[in-house]
This record gives structure tokens, sequence and C-alpha cells, in this order.
């Protein structure tokens, strides 16, 4: 018993084509030489002529009306002006814009770092020329003793802020900048000291420390023998070991009392420094970043909508 | 005036007439739609089955093309027109769709579903062939009627307007594989729809009982 053959979509397929004139003359012989052999394909085939026949001799449908426009519907339908042009460009600007800012950025960040470096450089070598001199030529290092909210009370006069049981720091005119940093030095009473291990002195509150009425009073007690610090400044470190220690005490200046000597850093040095770069990117840029990603975006979309409404 | 203008534009060339239409000249442009609005109707008929609606989305598609006429890029013009049509008929079934008002299965008296195809059985009197030729319209009309969208438009276009597969793969906008597996899928189901109608068809549209299996 001969096996039904069973047609595939790809062959249905093959058989529109060759019933709608639609495959090339190879693919038309070969389709023919299958065709020949297959009774399925040609039943389908006759189904499918018949269907076709049908459909087309369905009668024509006649207008039942013209659909020509009038000059009045014309003028009603007359295509407005196109906005999806305008509103492209718009958003292709806002693109642009971006694009200039975003490289004039990179641009200003690549020229601006070396600039900035440039600018430090001197304070670094000022820096490094004190170490050195320092190092061969020692110098007594100068400590201010003072307590900046009793500053000026002179010497003895500690005692009441000493007694508050707060601890006050005696530091090193020539630490490091950290040392340094956000203290102010005042001339609330005076030791000179060479220890050029000293970097900061912690005072317990009972001691209290007067200076200013005698020299050996003002001499700091053992209990308040400056300890060095557990990092030690580089420069000390390097100080010769036939520096002369012993101590020289110049003695209160009793009008410097009170008075602020510096303060570090110098906040117009840094005000200086930052303005520019952060007036330039936070102020200005971002904002308007913000604003041209906002315009880019919106009427890119609208340009799309009505691009695709036309 | 409009007589006057009217018989250089009899005259001219579908390029001329589109050119011209471009330019603003109204008349050219429904000498156009004169030359177009029988195959645009038809079509629209065959995929709505409903003349009003089949109206409708021919005059939708009329003044479409009047407000894309700029975008026309040479090519076929009647391909690109029908493109206009078969997109307006989608936007109309679909509008019938979100309100429909008519029942889409007939119904007896009683408000019950049908289910066989009696209802479209004509009783008046009149020649056997012309019943007949009748029937099978109306058979044919109801099968197609019953194919998804996307089956019923290919199926209109190639087997009723005539139009080839490159034609139509450029109307509805898609590969031309994609037009030959619809349209396979399209007759498949005519054929076992029309099947359905046993008795009421003439022979070459039946299968007996060997064939079916």
């Amino acid at each position: 018993m001969k096996r039904q053959e069973t047609l595939s979509q790809r062959d249905l397929e093959l058989l529109n084509a060759y019933l709608d004139n639609a495959l090339n003359e190879k693919e038309r012989q070969h389709f023919e030489e299958r065709l020949a052999r297959s009774l399925p394909l040609q039943k389908k085939l006759k189904e499918y002529t018949q269907l076709k026949v049908a459909l087309r001799e369905l009668p024509k449908q006649q207008s039942p009306r013209n659909f020509t426009l009038s000059p009045e519907q014309a003028r009603a339908y007359k295509p407005g002006p196109k906005l999806y042009p305008a509103f492209s460009y718009v958003a292709l600007t806002a693109v642009l814009l971006l694009a200039i800012i975003f490289s004039s950025e990179f641009f200003f960040n690549q020229f601006s770092t070396p600039m900035a470096t440039q600018r430090e450089s001197p304070t670094m070598e000022a820096e490094s020329f004190a170490v050195k001199s320092s190092e061969n030529e020692p110098e007594p290092l100068i400590f201010t003793w003072g307590y900046p909210e009793i500053g000026g009370m002179g010497g003895g006069a500690g005692g009441s802020g000493l007694e508050s049981g707060t601890t006050f720091t005696i530091t090193g005119l020539n630490q490091g900048a950290e040392a340094l940093g956000q203290d102010t030095i005042v001339a609330g009473g005076g030791m000179e000291t060479p220890a050029p291990e000293v970097g900061a002195l912690s005072v317990p509150p009972e001691e209290g420390i007067g200076v200013g009425e005698g020299e050996e009073e003002a001499t700091p007690s053992p209990e308040a023998t400056p300890i060095p610090t557990e990092v030690e400044p580089p420069s000390l470190a390097a100080t010769p070991a036939s520096v002369n220690v012993e101590p020289l005490i110049l003695g209160l200046q009793e009008d410097k009392a009170g008075q602020i000597i510096a303060t570090y850093p110098q906040p117009s040095d840094q005000a200086e420094r930052a303005e520019p770069t952060q007036m330039w990117r936070t102020l200005v840029s971002d904002k308007v970043k913000i604003g041209l990603a906002a315009i880019a975006a919106l009427f890119g979309v609208l340009a799309l909508v009505f691009y695709t409404k036309r | 005036m409009n007589g006057a203008r009217l018989a250089p534009v009899a005259f001219m060339t579908e390029q001329e007439l589109i050119e011209q239409a471009l330019e603003g000249d109204l008349d050219a442009f429904n000498t156009l739609v004169l030359q177009y609005q029988d195959l645009a109707y038809n079509v629209a008929y065959h995929i709505m089955d409903d003349p009003a609606a089949a109206a409708d989305a021919t005059q939708e598609a009329v003044i479409s093309m009047y407000r894309k006429l700029d975008t026309y890029r040479g090519g076929s013009f009647k391909s690109w027109f029908l493109r206009i049509v078969t997109n307006a008929c989608y936007d109309e079934l679909r509008r019938i769709n979100r309100r429909p008002s008519i029942p889409l299965q007939p119904e007896n008296s009683e408000g019950e579903l049908i289910d066989s195809a009696d209802w479209m059985r004509d009783n008046s009197p009149g020649p056997e062939q012309n019943a007949s030729n009748e029937e099978i319209q109306q058979a044919i009309q109801h099968c197609l009627e019953n194919l998804e969208e996307k089956f019923r438009v290919v199926l209109v276009l190639v087997d009723i307007s005539g139009e080839d597969y490159a034609s139509v793969a450029q109307i509805i906008h898609r590969p031309i594989g994609t037009v030959k597996s619809r349209l396979s899928r399209a007759r498949q189901k005519m054929q076992s729809c029309l099947q359905g109608f046993g008795e009421l068809l003439p022979e070459k549209f039946r299968l007996n009982d060997e064939e079916r299996s």
C-alpha cells in the first residue's frame, strides 16, 4: 500500500507561488516535475485554482459616489506646516550645545590641572628650602604658648582657664601644615625652646602654666616637659646631633598678648584657588546641561511623534 | 473654469498628474482620485465587508493621500495609494471594533447565534444558476470576513485586486516571504471555511470523504 504523501507548509507556499506565477523559471520547472508525480499536490492545485477563480469572479464593487475633494475640502485638509523638522532642529541644536559643553569641560580640565600644579609649586619649593636651611643652620624652634580662649590674660592668667578641665595644645610653628592647619596661634604666653623633637605638647589642666612673671615660673614643670609626638616631622628628625639644644626663652612680649599672629591655611588663598573651577562647573554648566538635555529629549520625542503622525 | 482646466489633465500621464497635484493643482489630484477610487473602494469593500464602512475608509484614504502626497517618493503610485487604503481600513476596523453595533455572528429571532450558514441562503425565487452564484459569492464573502485581517488583506490584494507579491509586500510593508506565508495560510483557511458550506456550494468546491482523509 502506497503511503499517503503529506504536504508541508513550504510545499503549499510553493504551490501558491506557482499558481500566482511568482516562481522563476528554474523553480517552476522543478515544481512541475514534482507536481507530475504528486497526487496531493495536484488536488491542492485544483482546489486553489477554483478558489482563485471564484475570488476573481466576485463582482467588482463600483464606488457609490466620487471621492474627489472640493476646493473647500482641499482648503480644510490642506497640510499644515510640518512641525517635526523644526522640533528635530531644536533637539539637534540642544544636543550639539551639550556636546560643545562637554568637550569644553574636557579641555578645561585637561589644561586647568597643570596650571594649578604650577601655582602650588613655589610654595612647595619654599617649604623644602626651609627644611634644608633648618638642617644646615639649626635655629631654635619657637613655640607659642597660648590658649585661644584665654589669650591675653598674660602670665598666671591661665589658671582659671586651665581649671575648667580643658586641655590645650602647644604647637610648633614649623610643624607640618596639617598640625597647624586649623589652629589660630595666639600670643597668650611665650616660651621658646630649641627642642626640635617637640611637635605638640599637652598640658594637664591642673598644672596651671603661668608665663611672664619670671623665668623660673615660665619654665615648664617636669610634668609639662614637651613630649615628642609619635610622628616626628621629617625636618626635625634630620636635625644634626651637634645642634645646641640649650633652651632659649625669649619671653613674652606683653604688647602682643592676645593678638592673632596668623591663621592657617590662608582662607583668601584657598578661595582664590577654588573659586574659578567651582563657579564654572556648578553654577553655570550643570544647570545649562540639565536644561539642554531636557530640551533635547522633549523636542526629540515631539519630532518623533509628529514624524510618525504625518 | 474647472471644465476648461480638467481637459488638459485628462491627457496627462500619471507622473505628470502627481507633479501637478504636488504643485497644488486640485484638478490633477482629483483626476488621480477618479482613476483609483473604484480600485480603492473595491479593496476596502472586501476588507470591510460593509459598503458604508468601505466608503468611509476610501474617503479617509483620499484625504490622507492629499495630505501625504509630498511623501510619495516614486515607484508604483498604485501600491503607494493601496497602502494608504489598507491603513485606512485597519483604522476603520479598529474604530468599529471599539464600538461594535452589529453582531458579527448571525442571530435568530430569539437572539441565539446561528451555527450553520443557512442564514445566508437566499430563498427568493429566481434562476437556479443565479441563486447558486450568489450563494457562492455570499459564502466567499462570509469566509473572507472570518479571516484574520492580516490574511484577508493579502488575499484581497492578490486574488481580488490582482497585485503581485512584490506590490503586496510594499503595500503591507512586509517582506515577500511574509506575503507568501500569509497567502498560503489564507487560502488554507478559505478552503476549510468553504468546505463547511457543504451542499450549498457547487461540487467543485466540495471535497469527498476520501479527499478529506
